[in-house]
Parts: structure tokens; C-alpha cells; sequence
């Protein structure tokens, strides 16, 4: 058969097809992970498994704020030290540098298949991570709710608006005043952050309403750093600070009085602040527990190799939002646990290497301008839970230049791991 | 490298007679540590067989804290001298470096992942 000039532009056609075809094949077959939450966890794990595959995994990351105010930090913008802008970070360098597809949405729910927004949209995947960070038990204590918490007696504990609300009621003060702090019972994110934001607020006061008292009325008996933060009160704010611990409050807060601005503990002692910041109970983020992936409990059982839920085939939990064994609630622990996540699903998704997971965590606290403490530790991936293997702690009678040197070394770490997981 | 196993010989020296002042550490057991080895090189660490990949892997731990050029107190880990980057780990790992941190971090190591690291920080240009 002879090819007539027709015939010939039909299959020149037919081969064009087929080449603009290839590429929508390959992209079909490219796996999707979602990762739904952008803070230091999520944002960390789509940015690793992007960077690492080179464009063998589609990444969409599914946050429903434009820019992240980190938590971690954010006492030094109560103490005075910080700007709030300090404190943000964008999603462009994940967009630009990475190719992490960034969605500004909220996310319902998700299944190992995919992720419903709050508007219907479903995104279809192959893996999904969560990491919503933390909701709080509202429902524990009588007279608070979210809507208290936003205008009157903020947490302040998911830094934003009711930070800056917390910034704005100390400055109001009137010099003399007292300032409540209430610190929730373990587990909880952040465990050194009331302390240390007692520490920053006390800071304020010292310098500009020295006459004002600091009272925390505690729902635990011991606390993160404790023999260091009372050393540092004592040193730098002696007579500010009175700390309750829960054997005096019957294990913490019962109720708020907002408009009396009153607090009264389990024990039915009632105590009246010029500001109070109620940091209530903890739980997984409402994603975790509207997916099924915390069970019965607050927090979302995990594999501590690769963060899997034990749960929800397909879904990694990460963060504040998991049951993350020894390891505490923090920015360092989720951004740690991100990158071993980051290496299982990779390995999931394209077969490519795994080595041992490794996890671990160092908190920074500043007790003063310039007066750092830290504690931290390593951990491994046991059979049952993500394992402390070793760990330390600042000592006691450090001297002021050891101090600076750890404020300094907190300086550089916020620094790093910002740009390690925005930027 | 002299100086290093000058140094290397003192440590070892030191160690087998003193407990470790790290607080969280199994202190003065000596078989505990796993950057002691140094002295399996005497012609000098292997770092052509360094794994880069594992490196890389490892070295997602170390960008928790450090930028490649550093930042207020904490240094910068880009393009340093692989066998100084080695020999500054077992100086921690040792105790002989101060910063509990640093201790904990190198004790966590064993040779292959030490060797991997330095290699990897060594070409590491950027962020």
C-alpha cells in the first residue's frame, strides 16, 4: 500500500497523539502524597519527600492559613523582645524551590485514599500525612470556650490572634496588676512553654510594672525544667512569681468567670487576675479525630519506624497530634519525626532506600533575656513506642556565660530549623 | 592528623580513667562509645567509601540546629574539612568538647554514619 500526502498527516497526527499521551501517562502514574497541615511537622515531611524524590512523588500540602506563626518562640514577642512578624513563615519557598503544590484549605477529614475539604473537594492520593497540631478539651472547664479564648481569657497556645490579644491585656495592665497563667496537665505541647513564658511575662513586668505579680496555678506537681525555672524566678524575679502546684489547686482549673475575670480551681479556690491565660487540656488536632485516627484516646497511635497510624492503613500522623512515646510535644520532635516519615512513605511510594529512623528533640527556654536553658535527648524506634535513648538537661548554678551561650545557641537553632522546614 | 591521634591517645588515656562528666551519658564505660575507633585508620579515614545517600539521610538531624553558614551560637556545617568535622565529633563524643547537645548527638553515632556525615557537610553548598 501506497502512503498518500493524507494518509501520511493522519499518522504524523496519530504519533503527536501518542507523544502529548506519554506525558499524561507518566504524570498518572506519578505517586501523590497530601500532607494536611503546614506547622513544623507537616510542612517539614512535603518538603523532605519533594526535595528527595526530584519529582518521583507529586506533593500537595493542604493548610488552611497563608502564613505559619511559629509557637515555638512566640514567649519572646510576650516578653517584649520579638516582633510578631518574627514569628511568620511563608509556604513560597516549599512552592518554588520544591514544587510542593501548596492548597490553602481547610481539611476535613482524610482515609489512606484521600483528603475531603471542608468544601467537598476531594483530593485523591496514594499517601496521606496528617499533622494538625493540637485542639484543646474546652469542655472540661465550665464558663471557657473557644469564643472566651478569643476575646477575653486567650490560651495563646497556637501562636496568632489570641497571642497578640495576650501581648496587648499585660501592656493594658495597670502596674500592680496580676497576671493568671494556668498550665495544663501532661501531656501537652511544648512542655517547658508556660515556664517559660511566666519567664517572659515576668520579664515585661520587672522592667515596666515592677509592682505586679505573676500568679500559676498549676494543674501538675512538677513540671519541665522546674529546679531551672525557679532558680531563674528566684534570681531575676524574686517575689513575682508565686507558683501553685496542683496539690494546692486539686489538679488544676475548674472554671472561668469572664466577666468577674475570675478563675477557680478544682480545689473551689477562686482567684481574681487583670489578665488571665488559661492553657487548657490537650488533644490531637480535630482532623486526627474526626478520621478515626485517634480511637478512644487523644492521640493518634502511630508504628514509631515510620509513623504509620495503627489505625488508618495509608495515614502517618505526625507531630503534637500523635501518641509520640518519650518523646515530647514539640516543634524539634515534629520536624525530627517528619524526616524519618519522610524517608518511609518515599520508600513506599518508589521502593527507594530506608536507613535506621532516628529521632530527637532539644527544647531551648530563655528565663531572662540573654539566660538560656535547654534539655534534650535521643531516641529510637522501639517495638511499642519512639524510645528515650539518652538525654540532658542545663544545670543548676550554670554560670551567666554558659547562659548567654545557650540563649545564643537558641538563636541560631530557631535560624536553622525554620529555614530547615519553610525555608 | 598527627595532632589528632596525639589527642586521640590523650582521650583514650582519659577515658579509661576517669567517669564522663556528660549528664544523661553511661558515664566511664568506655566500651559504650562508638567514635573510638579512629584509630582503625591509620592511613587516614576512607572517605572515598563514605556513603553520600546516608549522609544525606543522617545529616536531616543536623539541620534541625544548623545552617550551612550558621546562625547566632550555633555554627555553621557547610564545607567544613571532612577529617576536622570527624575529629570535632569524637572530641564530643569523647567529652572533651563542651556542649551536652553536641555530646548527645555524637554518641548516637557509629563510625559508618560519622564518616558519612563528614563527607556529606564537606560538599554540602547550600541550604
Amino acid at each position: 500500500m501506497e502512503l498518500n500526502r493524507r494518509d501520511a498527516a493522519k499518522l504524523v497526527m496519530a504519533a503527536g497523539a501518542a507523544t502529548l499521551l506519554t506525558p499524561n501517562i507518566a504524570r498518572a502514574a506519578t505517586p501523590h502524597l497530601v500532607v494536611v497541615g503546614g506547622g513544623p511537622a507537616g510542612a517539614t515531611v512535603a518538603k523532605y519527600v519533594a526535595k528527595d524524590s526530584k519529582g518521583a512523588v507529586k506533593v500537595t500540602l493542604v493548610e488552611a492559613n497563608p502564613i505559619h506563626y511559629t509557637c515555638f518562640f512566640s514567649n519572646l514577642y510576650l516578653g517584649g523582645f520579638w516582633n510578631f512578624d518574627d514569628l511568620a513563615f511563608s509556604y513560597d519557598t516549599l512552592r518554588s524551590k520544591y514544587g510542593v503544590n501548596v492548597v490553602t484549605a481547610y481539611a476535613q477529614s482524610v482515609t489512606g485514599t484521600g483528603v475531603t475539604l471542608s468544601d467537598g473537594t476531594e483530593i485523591a492520593c496514594d499517601r496521606v500525612v496528617v499533622a494538625p497540631g493540637i485542639d484543646f478539651k474546652f469542655d472540661l472547664y465550665e464558663g471557657y470556650d473557644e469564643s472566651v479564648a478569643a476575646s477575653r481569657v486567650p490560651h495563646a497556645y497556637k501562636a496568632g490572634q489570641q497571642t497578640m490579644l495576650l501581648k496587648k491585656q499585660i501592656h493594658a495592665m495597670e502596674d500592680g496588676g496580676t497576671v493568671i497563667v494556668a498550665p495544663p496537665p501532661n501531656p501537652f505541647r511544648c512542655p517547658p512553654g508556660p515556664y517559660e513564658r511566666v519567664s517572659m511575662i515576668a520579664s515585661y513586668l520587672k522592667r515596666e510594672k515592677p509592682k505586679s505579680k505573676i500568679l500559676v496555678l498549676d494543674a501538675k506537681d512538677k513540671h519541665s525544667k522546674m529546679a531551672l525555672f525557679q532558680e531563674g524566678w528566684q534570681r531575676y524575679y524574686d517575689g513575682m512569681i508565686e507558683w501553685v502546684p496542683a496539690e494546692f489547686t486539686g489538679g488544676g482549673i475548674a472554671s472561668i468567670d469572664a466577666d468577674a475575670m475570675t478563675i477557680t480551681t478544682m480545689d473551689g479556690e477562686t482567684f481574681e487576675g487583670d489578665v488571665i491565660n488559661m492553657i487548657p487540656a490537650q488533644k490531637a488536632g480535630m482532623i486526627a479525630i474526626n478520621s478515626g485516627l485517634t480511637g478512644d484516646g487523644d492521640w493518634a497511635p502511630i508504628n514509631p519506624a515510620t509513623l504509620e497510624s495503627t489505625l488508618v492503613p495509608g495515614v502517618h500522623v505526625l507531630g503534637d497530634a500523635c501518641a509520640n512515646g518519650d518523646m515530647p510535644k514539640s516543634g524539634f520532635s515534629a520536624n525530627s519525626q517528619a524526616k524519618a516519615c519522610a524517608m518511609a512513605v518515599r520508600a513506599e511510594l518508589t521502593g527507594s532506600k530506608t536507613f535506621p529512623p532516628r529521632f530527637r528533640n532539644t527544647c531551648w527556654s530563655l528565663v531572662e533575656a540573654e539566660q538560656g536553658i535547654k534539655v534534650g535527648a535521643s531516641y529510637q524506634a522501639g517495638d511499642a513506642k519512639i524510645e528515650k535513648t539518652e538525654g540532658f538537661i542545663s544545670q543548676t548554678g550554670e554560670d551567666d556565660a554558659m547562659r548567654a551561650q545557650t540563649a545564643q545557641e537558641a538563636i541560631g537553632w530557631y535560624k536553622a530549623i525554620t529555614t530547615d522546614v519553610w525555608g | 592528623m598527627l595532632g589528632f591521634y596525639n589527642i586521640f591517645a590523650v582521650f583514650m588515656l582519659a577515658l579509661s580513667v576517669s567517669p564522663s562528666a556528660h549528664a544523661g551519658g553511661e558515664a566511664g564505660d568506655a566500651t559504650q562509645l562508638k567514635c573510638e575507633t579512629a584509630a582503625l585508620y591509620p592511613a587516614g579515614i576512607p572517605w572515598q567509601e563514605a556513603d553520600l545517600a546516608y549522609g544525606e539521610y543522617l545529616g536531616g538531624e543536623c539541620l534541625g540546629c544548623h545552617l550551612g553558614d550558621g546562625a547566632g551560637g550555633v555554627p555553621g556545617i557547610n564545607g567544613n574539612d571532612p577529617d576536622y568535622f570527624y575529629e570535632a565529633m569524637w572530641e564530643y563524643c569523647a567529652g572533651a568538647r563542651e556542649n551536652e547537645a553536641m555530646i548527645s548527638v555524637a554518641r548516637s553515632l557509629d563510625e559508618e554514619q560519622l564518616i558519612a556525615l563528614a563527607a556529606y557537610f564537606a560538599q554540602r553548598e547550600t541550604e
